[in-house]
């Protein structure tokens, strides 16, 4: 593609990495002279759209994927899809999972009458980020000296989206106001106390994704309860957690198995949620690692909840709120004799 | 030391040579069964892939059957592979066995070294190596007798003679205890081999390709391979080999890995990162298949397999430019072969059609270039363990 300035738009799948690096491309692209968009967030037709469109026994993610490149396919004239490999820098090879690193080859080969696929890799190195933009700079024709204040600016809008995630604003209102550059429109999640504290980990794709994750955040706050997430722990390398993780090759389920294992540990989480999607490879072996080798101490309730197509909700919420008036109960008895099971 | 470790295809022969050379004693679990896959898929993750539920029965079949040590090969990949040692013994620990884990990956090479001259005691470089060079002549001589199994099994005349053959000289060779009797033992085969009568050439040749537990375990794939060669006639070979996944890790024959080389670079337009697990294989021998005179390609991979799915995306695709039928077949804990029986019939009648059409036998199906299923009626479909009746109108 020439480097044409305004009047190419360049589309980005609300899926999957697009959690992780949006914020950053859009600032990258928009300084580059490109117009970038986000895809809406996932709704019932998209997800469909996508699940038809996609092998059957990928996670759901995926075939959020699908539907979000299909949805954007009319309006733009490039989908950029990053690429995560190696993220962090450690003694022992690392990956993402095998999905988010072969995203963009899914998409290109799954998918029929789409525009061209293009990825943002980000794989090792020094810094992987300003890597992969010299790479997608080169590919797209974007003048060198363009790229280093490109950079920079994505680099402040990284570094504010993962400010906004760390200081607890709900994840999806996060990624919305890192995209736009304003304030997030709502508050902090924990805001306002409440009881039980309720921790929630799992995949920024998961917990972002209002409609895949039937809106658990806020429903867990309509009940009442404190929230903190995973997004807390985001990017932080785990060099100085207290807690040993055995040496785990995937980048983001060791950030998670991190964050559990910190969560467990904190005196102020009632009780855990684990949220996963339905054939999610790496956490089906990193929950087994997280029960059987007491990263999550016993006596901390941690259920763990599969997220798929589904279209009801009720059953997913009725366990949610099961799980919020078991822990409410546990909190004002100050009692552990009850069973710790979900 | 009684050392143990998972069954897949025959990989125990070469496996028990090697251990049994360096003067150690090795456990063979029963051969992988329904009993075996419902036993470990009852203590195993809900939905991890299906080689752990069925390693896992075994290894609880192998500590019941006396063995203190479970060897298996780890490492840190982005494959699920990778991680099956260190699970499954977790969980075996917390069912309450009690044995020594030896885990084989290049992250613990010395803590392993360490391992084995315990063990072994005295004079084990002398005998590592002498224990290596038997592993890889076994290998090679199971590869050896797989490969005439599989290129006489569709031709044979009478159903179930390259069975007996290959089952036979298998344990000759499982049983031979230097490395010139494991290689008479071959030549024995192949001249046994030869003597099979034979009947025609198959009605087509398919590739099978996929993950390498599905492909080469006949338990995890419902017998695969024997059931195309004996209910359709359909030469069917797998890309990949225990031969290859036993020496490939441990550079014992260069060959191949500078086929996998190959293969990488092959599909890095189609796949640029390695994903840790076979892909490249499958993908590379999908380009490849119509250059080496297959007919079609089969894809089998267990259900929720991270890199089988992603070329499970790839591949349709790919054949549909390669002109390449494809069949994809996923793998779980089935218990009945029907719906498998109907789809392999319905490929193999595609295959045979579009070779018919392409020689100009009508104009489409060529039915009477293969008369198997319409005398399906009167002959009935033979279940590879079941009675074995010859059929009569090859």
């Amino acid at each position: 593609m020439e480097y044409g300035g305004r009047s190419h738009v360049v589309g980005i799948p609300r899926a999957m990495a697009a959690y992780k690096y949006a914020p950053f491309l859009v600032a990258f692209l928009e300084e580059c002279g490109f117009r970038a968009v986000v895809s809406p967030p996932t709704s019932t037709s998209i997800l469909r759209e996508g699940s038809a469109a996609c092998v059957e026994d990928v996670c759901v993610a995926v075939k959020v994927l699908f539907g979000q490149a299909l949805r954007l396919k009319e309006e733009v004239d490039l989908l950029l899809v990053p690429r995560p490999v190696k993220v962090e820098r450690r003694p022992h090879d690392t990956f993402t999972c095998p999905k988010l690193m072969a995203a963009p080859d899914m998409l290109k080969h799954g998918l029929k009458d789409i525009p061209p696929v293009e990825e943002f890799l980000v794989s090792g190195g020094r810094d992987p980020l300003r890597r992969g933009c010299l790479g997608l700079a080169r590919r797209l024709g974007i003048p060198l000296g363009l790229v280093r204040r490109a950079y920079g600016k994505g680099l402040e809008a990284h570094r504010g989206y993962h400010e906004l995630l760390r200081s607890g604003v709900h994840p999806t209102r996060a990624l919305e106001a890192a995209v736009a550059g304003r304030p997030p429109a709502d508050g902090l999640l924990a805001a306002g106390g409440g009881s039980p504290t309720v921790a929630v980990v799992g995949h920024p794709y998961l917990l972002g994704d209002g409609h895949v994750s039937h809106h658990l955040l806020d429903r867990l706050r309509n009940l009442g309860a404190r929230v903190v997430t995973s997004c807390l722990y985001e990017g932080l390398g785990g060099d100085g957690f207290p807690v040993p993780v055995p040496p785990l090759s995937w980048s983001y389920e060791r950030e998670l198995a991190e964050s559990a294992a910190i969560f467990s540990r904190r005196g102020d989480v009632d009780g855990m949620l684990y949220v996963t999607s339905f054939g999610c490879g790496p956490d089906s072996l990193v929950l087994e690692l997280l029960r059987r080798e007491g990263l999550v101490r016993p006596g901390v309730p941690f259920m763990e909840l599969v997220l798929d197509e589904h279209d009801g909700p009720t059953g997913f919420h009725t366990r949610v709120e099961a799980f919020v008036d078991m822990l409410r109960r546990r909190v004002s008895q100050r009692e552990d004799r009850l069973p710790p099971h979900g | 030391m009684k050392i143990a470790f998972p069954h897949m295809g025959n990989a125990y022969i070469p496996l028990k040579g090697l251990v049994e050379e360096l003067g150690l004693e090795a456990v063979v679990p029963p051969r992988p069964s329904q009993v075996s896959l419902r036993r470990g898929a009852l203590h195993s993750p809900e939905f991890v892939c299906l080689p752990f539920k069925v390693t896992l029965g075994d290894c609880m079949a192998a500590l019941d059957q006396g063995a203190d040590t479970l060897a298996m090969v780890c490492g840190m990949w982005a494959c699920r592979f990778g991680y099956y040692g260190r699970i499954q013994h977790l969980i075996l620990r917390d069912l309450g066995y009690e044995f020594e884990s030896v885990l084989v990956g290049r992250e613990e090479v010395e803590e392993v070294l360490a391992k084995l001259k315990g063990a072994v005691g005295r004079g084990w470089r002398r005998k590592l190596v002498r224990a290596l060079a038997f592993f890889r002549a076994k290998a090679r001589a199971v590869d050896e007798l797989e490969r005439m199994a599989t290129w006489t099994r569709p031709r044979e005349a009478v159903r179930g003679m390259a069975d007996r053959v290959l089952g036979e000289y298998l344990a000759g060779v499982d049983a031979a205890s230097t490395l010139g009797e494991t290689r008479k033992r071959v030549e024995e085969a192949r001249q046994a081999f030869r003597s099979i009568p034979l009947t025609g050439e198959p009605v087509a040749r398919v590739r099978v390709v996929g993950e390498l537990y599905v492909l080469l375990e006949p338990a995890l794939n419902l017998d695969l391979v024997r059931r195309l060669a004996w209910n359709c006639r359909v030469e069917a070979r797998p890309v990949l080999s225990t031969y290859r996944w036993l020496l490939h890790p441990v550079w014992l024959d260069p060959r191949l890995n500078l086929e996998s080389y190959r293969a990488r670079r092959k599909v890095r337009p189609y796949l640029p990162q390695v994903l840790g697990g076979e892909e490249h294989m499958t993908l590379a021998g999908a380009l490849t298949a119509r250059g080496d005179g297959f007919d079609g390609l089969i894809h089998a991979l267990p259900l929720t397999c991270m890199p089988e799915n992603i070329c499970r995306t790839l591949l349709p695709d790919l054949c549909r430019k390669l002109d390449l039928p494809l069949l994809t077949l996923v793998f779980d804990e089935h218990t009945s072969t029907a719906g498998l029986d109907a789809r392999l019939e319905a490929f193999t009648d595609l295959l045979v059609s579009r070779k018919g059409a392409r020689r100009g036998i009508g104009n489409g199906p060529g039915r009477e270039a293969f008369p198997h299923f319409l005398a399906r009626g009167t002959q009935g479909i033979v279940s590879p363990r079941g009675r074995a009746s010859p059929p009569q109108d090859f």
